[in-house]
Parts: C-alpha cells; sequence; structure tokens
C-alpha cells in the first residue's frame, strides 16, 4: 500500500480518464485507484464486522446511492470539493473499522450513503463520452460489487483466533493511507 | 426453364431454408430480449424478483411471466412504436430495486405487477427486432419458450439453496441493476 502511495498517478482512480474505453476500462477503473478500491473494501469489511443485515445491506445500498451520485456527476449538478470528500471516505470507513465502531443500522446505511455520492458523482464528470457507456457502467458497477464481496469475504476474519484484532489493524492501515491521500490533495 | 424451376423447387436444400428461417426466428426470439441491453437487465431483474419466494413447483408466475413477454414482444412487432428509450432503462430501474428491497406484496399483485411491467418489456423488445423479423410468429413462439425456460431454470437451480445465502445474493444482484440502469438513465436525462 505504501509503494502504491509513493505513486500518485496510479492511486487516483480519478485522474484516469483518457485510458481504455467500454467493459474493460469500467471494470478496471475502480480496482486502480487505491482511492476507491478501499473506500469498496472498507463497505464491504465493516459490513461483515456489524454483522446481521448490515452484512448485505451496505453493499447493496452503495452502487445505488452511487448511481445516484454518478447520474448527478453526468448532469453536472453542483457539488461539494469531491477529492477531499473521497479521501475523507477512506479515513473515516478506515476508522469505524479499526474502532469496530457498531452504530445504528441506519446510521451506518447513513455514513455510507453519503461518501457512496461522493464517488459516484466523481465517476459520474469522467464517464468518457465516446466510450460505450453501457458496457463501461456494467464493467464498473460489477467491478465496485466484486470488490465489496471481497470485502465481506476478509471480513469473515472476525471469525478466526485473533482475526477481530487483524481486521481492526487493516482498518487502521485504511485510514492511514486515506490520510496519506489527503496529503497528496493538499501538496497538489 | 420450366423444367429447371420445379426441379429446384423439389431439390430438398431449397425446402430446408424455409425451416432454417423458421427454426432461426425461433432462436432468435427466444434469445433477444435477454440479450437487447435494456430489456435484459429488465427481464434478470424481474426474473429474479419472481423467484424470491416462490418454489419451483410453482408454475404459474412463469407461464404468466412467459405470456406476458411474448405478448409484448407480439404487439411491439405489430404496431411498432418505439417508446422514449428513457422508458426501458426506468423499466430496469424498478425491476432492480423491487429486487433489491425484496419487495413483498399479495401474490395477485406481484403476478400483475410482474404481467405488467414484463409486456412492456417485452414490446420493446418487439419494437426493436421489428425490422428484422421475417416471421412474427415462430419469433413470439420463440420468446414465449425463451421467458419460461430462463426463469425456470433459475428457479431450478436456486431451489433447495440455502436461502439466506441465495436472497442476499438476490438481493446485491437487484441492486447491481438498479445501480446499472440509474447510470444509463443519466445520459438520457441530459439529452
Amino acid at each position: 500500500m505504501a509503494a502504491w502511495c509513493s505513486f500518485p498517478s496510479l492511486t487516483w482512480a480519478h485522474s484516469r480518464v483518457d485510458q481504455g474505453s467500454g467493459f474493460l476500462a469500467g471494470l478496471e477503473h475502480p480496482i486502480t485507484g487505491v482511492d476507491h478500491l478501499l473506500a469498496m473494501l472498507a463497505v464491504g469489511i465493516w459490513g461483515a464486522q456489524i454483522r446481521g443485515t448490515a452484512l448485505w445491506l451496505l453493499p447493496a445500498t452503495f452502487p445505488l446511492i452511487m448511481a445516484l451520485g454518478a447520474v448527478a456527476g453526468i448532469l453536472a449538478l453542483p457539488m461539494l470539493p469531491i477529492e477531499p470528500g473521497i479521501a475523507a471516505s477512506v479515513i473515516a470507513l478506515g476508522t469505524v473499522i479499526a474502532l469496530n465502531y457498531q452504530p445504528p443500522l441506519a446510521g451506518a446505511v447513513g455514513l455510507v450513503s453519503v461518501f457512496a455520492v461522493f464517488h459516484g458523482y466523481a465517476h459520474g464528470l469522467e464517464l468518457p463520452r465516446r466510450t460505450d457507456a453501457l458496457t463501461y457502467c456494467m464493467g464498473f458497477v460489477l467491478a465496485t460489487g466484486s470488490i465489496h464481496l471481497f470485502g465481506i469475504g476478509i471480513g469473515q476474519a472476525t471469525r478466526l483466533r485473533h482475526g477481530a484484532g487483524a481486521l481492526r489493524v487493516g482498518g487502521a492501515a485504511i485510514a492511514c493511507v486515506g490520510l496519506v491521500l489527503a496529503g497528496f490533495l493538499l501538496v497538489r | 426453364m420450366l423444367v429447371l424451376g420445379r426441379l429446384i423447387a423439389l431439390a430438398p436444400p431449397v425446402a430446408e431454408a424455409h425451416v432454417a428461417v423458421q427454426t432461426l426466428a425461433l432462436l432468435a426470439g427466444a434469445l433477444h430480449p435477454w440479450m437487447n441491453v435494456e430489456s435484459g437487465l429488465t427481464l434478470v431483474g424481474l426474473t429474479l424478483w419472481a423467484v424470491q419466494g416462490a418454489r419451483r413447483t410453482e408454475l404459474t408466475p412463469f407461464v404468466t411471466f412467459a405470456t406476458c413477454v411474448a405478448a409484448g414482444v407480439a404487439l411491439g412487432l405489430w404496431i411498432n412504436a418505439p417508446a422514449p428509450s428513457l422508458v426501458a432503462y426506468l423499466l430496469a430501474l424498478a425491476a432492480g430495486l423491487l429486487t433489491s428491497l425484496n419487495w413483498r406484496v399479495p401474490p395477485l399483485i406481484k403476478l400483475l405487477m410482474l404481467g405488467s411491467m414484463e409486456s412492456l418489456a417485452g414490446y420493446l423488445a418487439g419494437v426493436d427486432a421489428a425490422p428484422d423479423v421475417l416471421t412474427p410468429v415462430y419469433f413470439a413462439a420463440g420468446t414465449f419458450s425463451g421467458s419460461l425456460v430462463v426463469p425456470l431454470s433459475v428457479a431450478s437451480l436456486l431451489a433447495g439453496r440455502d436461502w439466506a445465502l441465495v436472497g442476499i445474493g438476490l438481493r446485491v444482484l437487484g441492486s447491481w441493476i438498479g445501480a446499472i440502469s440509474l447510470m444509463l438513465l443519466a445520459p438520457k436525462l441530459r439529452g
């Protein structure tokens, strides 16, 4: 992760506008940006950490709200600064995992939804005009959902001995990466 | 020339060509509504919603499903009046949301909702296919069989599985369908 962060051009998914097109570009987009990747992973992990309904509700809510944010981005509706919001999402989601924070379900869904809007808006702005929007969106949503599922898989570590502790350490690492990304924003 | 014409008419390959056209129309009818992205998203979403809580032995929802899609396709082929593309994506969004929320309604209401949405999706697929369809009856018959076999196969696959996990999977898939539809809807809204 540290190595990844030392290469800002690779870490920011949202700066890679011109590369690729269609399904593969959509599939690649969330995976190649550490900000998006970590936030998606964290949503899955947090859902697994909270357990119960949150296990599926958070990963099911995120793509839908993210798509709403994308609609806002495509329509170029006014929005708060995007990149700080995305960096804040990585920090916040990493922190709640590190603290093993178990809010009421509505609170968790609300928090995840707010951050989903930022991620979606950024992707909506960047939806390449020349690319096949249909296959791009399909690839993008599939990749995002798959990262959530991967996060849920990682979150199952809570069932292992010392697994819960390891997850909290992982959450702290995610939050640290978020801080590094925020630092990049300040330097820019 | 007359003799030559009669010989050609008697030749089996020529006669078989008609069978081939009809078979292809059946196949195209079975696949087109599922392969056409707008109606495909809707039909997959509605299939998942129909499967949610349904048992394999309950044939009624699936026969209704297939009948409505085929009737919609036949109507689309006949009337051939294009609807705004917004409608297709709104329909897909609704199908995704219904599955994602696992919206539970009385069986009759669910059947009516499924029927009307499937008819509309079928109509849109029919309009889309209309210019290329030579044998509408075979195409519609193919649509019926495809729309019966696909949901029934999905239901058969899921029957007897751990419904807690299957339920989660269906909800997540529904949210993906909803998200894709929303993202595709936006450029249409933008114009």
